[in-house]
């Protein structure tokens, strides 16, 4: 069976046949409905997608460069998750009848789109650092990290437990503070904002032992990343943390979920 | 600051978006490739050394007038 390996929907009122622009060199076109296009190329649907991490690698980034580039065209995209192919007897017909059925939607989306990109900001802290701070304008930490220091070893290390549950709790309400804090001056500053999961620190940051305390995707008018960049400057600047800026990214994190037939 | 979007800086948060986001399709209508979530997880490893990436010559250019991916040059490699 064939299907219409999916790129994204774009607003466009005339077929266009994009060249082999598309994964491994596919052809890739716009199929039409009214004035939306959904970004395509003509596949299999039992294409396997390379087991070897090169290859499939150059697939993921393939469909990026499509998405970019059809940004770049049509000024503004839906994108599509990697991997979603729209299959059916007729792989156009059934591409058809989605966009109909999801016209309006999808026009009202793509308005909301125009002239606006997707960033994500992750914000890391140097715990080390920063649990000092911590326990230096805590007083009964002070006081704790002082008796450590001269006491039996029993003591001393119902000590260091005591200190360390009461330095983890603090920490705990710190990070949350900043969060909420951070948060809530970017919501202000931005369209949207969508929380994104904690996770490791790429390798190349330094120090090496930071810890991420934010992660969130934004979506804001490209005039205003300016903006943005000179808030994320001021925390940058702060002693102990780091924040890591990326995009201007494809809408990803801000394109509603359709549904099908 | 200014956001970085060089490719090879920001590859993970591009397998997060990428794959794990953007229109999603009932299942009655689209099958997605079987084999996506673990190429999440393959790739996300992968990415986590980058030598991969470099040594496979992920980031050649792609030249949008001619439409063909312009071949690799080893002066642009660099090392991991």
């Amino acid at each position: 069976m064939k299907g219409n390996y999916l790129y994204g929907v774009v607003p466009t009122g005339s077929q266009k046949e994009l060249g082999p622009i598309g994964i491994d060199g596919a052809i890739v076109k716009t199929v039409q409905y009214e004035k939306l296009a959904a970004v395509v190329h003509s596949c299999d649907i039992d294409i396997k997608i390379p087991s070897n991490e090169a290859d499939a690698s150059r697939w993921v980034i393939s469909h990026q460069d499509v998405v970019e580039k059809m940004w770049e065209r049509f000024s503004v995209i839906a994108p599509s998750s990697f991997g979603t192919v729209i299959k059916g007897e007729d792989p156009d017909q059934t591409t058809v009848k989605w966009l109909s059925d999801n016209y309006e939607s999808f026009l009202t989306e793509l308005k909301t789109l125009v002239g606006k990109a997707e960033y994500g900001v992750q914000i890391f802290w140097d715990l080390k650092k920063i649990g000092e701070d911590v326990v230096s304008e805590n007083q009964e930490l002070v006081w704790l990290k002082d008796q450590i220091q001269s006491e039996s070893r029993g003591l001393a290390y119902l000590h260091q437990k005591k200190m360390e549950r009461i330095l983890r709790s603090k920490l705990e309400k710190k990070a949350t503070g900043f969060f909420k804090s951070v948060h809530d001056t970017i919501a202000g500053m931005v369209d949207s904002v969508v929380i994104e999961k904690i996770k490791t620190a790429p390798e190349d940051l330094q120090p090496a032992d930071l810890q991420m305390v934010m992660n969130v995707s934004c979506l804001l008018a490209r005039t205003d990343e300016v903006k943005l960049g000179l808030y994320l400057d001021e925390i940058n600047g702060v002693d102990g943390y780091t924040v890591r800026f990326t995009g201007p990214w494809p809408p990803y994190s801000f394109v509603g979920r359709y549904r099908g037939l | 600051m200014e956001p970085n979007h060089s490719r090879r800086a920001t590859l993970s948060d591009l397998l997060d978006r990428v794959l794990d986001k953007g229109i999603i399709l009932n299942a009655d209508l689209v099958i997605s490739l079987a084999d996506v979530p673990l190429i999440g997880v393959n790739l996300r490893a992968a990415i986590a050394g980058m030598e991969t990436m470099v040594k496979y010559g992920l980031m050649r250019d792609y030249d949008m007038e001619k439409n063909i991916w312009l071949p690799k040059e080893p002066s642009k490699i660099e090392a991991v």
